[in-house]
């Protein structure tokens, strides 16, 4: 009896602590809880070979959520600013030319390294993405500022609405 | 026989059984006591230390945290830059911007060698000063009340100890609870001061233990979870079953941001050159600290956020709260290029046994209902010292000279019903079950066949 018990005892612990260990959190655990339909956005840079003092250049933006173009965001807003800051377009809407396509013209003079920032939302998401583009050639000065590993100076941080 | 004497032998087998039972139940709370009791005292006295944290680092590290608030702030990005100037070779991996307009900024700093700490004051960007994370204090408590100083060892160790403090609850109830009926509340709920030393001490041992019993059983099982063996599967067996935590928060991987490498913007690294290709520069550059933190306001992250900086191209920057109270607490990931929300994880997102794990935590930390929490949890750890020092103190005066003064262990088959009690216990903690096996090899192997330690031992 005695001996029937401890067996029992122990091979049924040796089972459970076995059994427990290594547990870990699946990769698809997430689908669990809260799951959020992020924004995304694909840019349309024009480029530019040459700085020109008179063409427009259009700048697009096509928006995504959840696999599907956003028809009618809440707002698309586009800043461009010159790295060196002797350039700068302030936020301003962005037109729906084709739906979730979202752009504006711009013109380019100067040569150099560029940022273009989006701030958009839709749905009760919110994005502000920032791409760095090239007109012509890069100064000397605009190479420091790669490698400074400099943050684009001069973007304007998050939203007024 | 007549019918007389029948009952009185059947009378007389159930007391044996029953008293040999209560001879096991004793046995058993002996040992354990014995062994964890030093280990209870450790943890009640760093817990009572660690449960005025808030109040302590306020006084210890004042001159960190205090700052005369001014008209305009400077930009996060510039106050990291200002520790990236002066900490050249160190990674930057979170900051803090601070709760109120009269708290400093916080860099979190880590080198191949050590993480510390670098206070900023946001309205000029002048460092105040560095707190390496291996100098606090409460960070050594939190050491020794968590794994005794002993990393992974200590850790189970302590683990073992609030499993086991468990056994000792439910022996010690056990052996507490009143045999008599109508014996009254005399040395069950009032300790007996007026009948003699043997039965006070006894008293001071029992009823004490008894009025702190739910308190302590609360201790252990809201620190249970944190615990590296039963803690951690306990939390992933949750999160696996949507019930506990999302992921990331305690185990599981942060979503990633979802770019291409091909579009994420190269730095090139020579001096003088362009050394990439021009297209290769063009593309998605991060998102800066200063668009992060205006993302955090606008998702109303609890004003004592902090964020956590991305080291690799696919991370993310997380945005994370914990004050004090549970039902404020946020995780956020964000994009680390678009800063789009990834993922956020609030306190209402948790599951149900997340949401009472997390209330558990603050509870446990006494940071929930503040002060009163800190005070009670105070006194229940001050029950257990009294009760460790006096379970140890009575077993002192009762002791004979020689041997143990252990019951002795009756046979197996007459206590059925604790061994059930004890595997039952066992596979609800593994640990537990784990130190049974090696109790029972160490009695089966060395014990019974050396006959003074049988007898010292009283086995």
């Amino acid at each position: 009896m005695r001996k029937s018990i401890q067996g029992l005892l122990v091979s049924g612990l040796i089972v459970t602590s076995t059994g427990l260990a290594g547990c870990s959190v699946t990769s698809d655990a997430a689908e669990h809880y809260a799951v959020s339909a992020p924004l995304s956005v694909k840019f349309e840079i024009p480029k530019v070979l040459k700085a020109d003092q008179e063409k427009q250049y259009r700048f697009g933006a096509t928006l995504w959520q959840d696999q599907k173009a956003v028809k009618e965001a809440e707002y698309v807003h586009f800043e461009i600013w010159k790295a060196d800051g002797t350039l700068r377009y302030s936020m301003e809407p962005a037109d729906e030319t084709k739906p979730g396509v979202y752009s504006i013209e711009k013109k380019l003079p100067k040569e150099g390294l560029y940022y273009i920032k989006v701030h958009a939302s839709s749905n009760g998401a919110m994005i502000m993405p920032t791409r760095q583009f090239i007109v012509g050639e890069l100064s000397a000065n605009d190479l420091k500022i790669l490698q400074g590993g400099a943050k684009p100076a001069g973007g304007s941080s998050g939203h007024h609405h | 026989m007549n019918q007389l004497e029948t009952r009185g032998t059947e009378q007389k087998t159930e007391n044996r059984s029953a008293s040999s039972f209560y001879r096991t139940v004793w046995r058993w709370h002996f040992y354990a006591g014995l062994i964890f009791a030093p280990f209870l005292v450790m943890l009640a006295v760093t817990g009572s230390i660690y449960l005025f944290k808030p109040q302590i680092e306020n006084v210890l590290y004042q001159k960190y945290y205090e700052v005369t608030p001014q008209e305009n702030r400077i930009s996060a990005t510039a106050q990291i830059n200002a520790v990236k100037a002066n900490y050249p070779d160190a990674s930057i991996t979170k900051y803090r911007p601070g709760e109120t307009d009269a708290r400093s900024s916080e860099v979190k700093i880590a080198t191949a060698e050590a993480s510390s700490t670098v206070f900023i004051n946001p309205y000029t960007g002048k460092i105040i000063g560095e707190l390496a994370d291996d100098d606090r204090i409460m960070n050594k408590v939190e050491e020794i009340h968590g794994e005794l100083m002993a990393g992974t060892i200590g850790d189970r160790i302590v683990e073992l100890v609030a499993c086991w403090a468990i056994v000792l609850i439910v022996t010690g109830l056990f052996l507490w609870f009143p045999r008599k009926k109508a014996a009254g509340w005399s040395g069950v709920l009032i300790p007996r001061l007026r009948q003699g030393k043997k039965i006070f001490r006894r008293d001071l041992h029992a009823v004490p233990a008894f009025w702190i019993t739910a308190g302590m059983l609360f201790l252990i099982l809201t620190g249970l979870p944190w615990s590296g063996f039963w803690g951690a599967n306990f939390q992933s067996v949750a999160t696996n079953q949507g019930l506990g935590y999302p992921p990331s928060i305690w185990g599981g991987d942060a979503p990633v941001s979802a770019v291409q490498t091909k579009d994420v913007a190269e730095v090139p690294w020579a001096a003088e050159t362009l050394d990439v290709p021009k297209s290769n520069v063009e593309g998605l550059v991060p998102a800066s600290i200063d668009d992060i933190v205006s993302i955090a306001k606008q998702q109303g992250m609890d004003p004592s956020f902090a964020i956590s900086i991305p080291s690799d191209p696919a991370g993310v920057y997380t945005l994370s709260a914990y004050p004090a109270k549970a039902e404020n607490e946020a995780t956020i990931h964000l994009d680390q290029y678009s800063g789009a929300v990834l993922a956020d994880y609030r306190f209402a997102n948790y599951g149900l046994v997340g949401k009472i794990v997390a209330l558990g935590i603050t509870l446990h930390k006494g940071t929930e209902f503040g002060l009163i929490n800190q005070l009670i949890s105070l006194a229940i750890c001050l029950g257990i010292i009294l009760v460790a020092v006096s379970g140890f103190y009575l077993w002192l005066k009762r002791k004979p000279g020689k041997g143990m003064g252990a019951p002795k262990g009756p046979p197996a088959k007459s206590i059925k019903w604790f061994i059930l009690v004890l595997i039952i216990l066992g596979v609800l903690f593994p640990l537990v079950g784990l130190s049974l096996i090696v109790v029972w090899l160490v009695d089966f192997i060395i014990i019974r066949r050396i006959a003074v330690l049988r007898r010292f031992l009283n086995a």
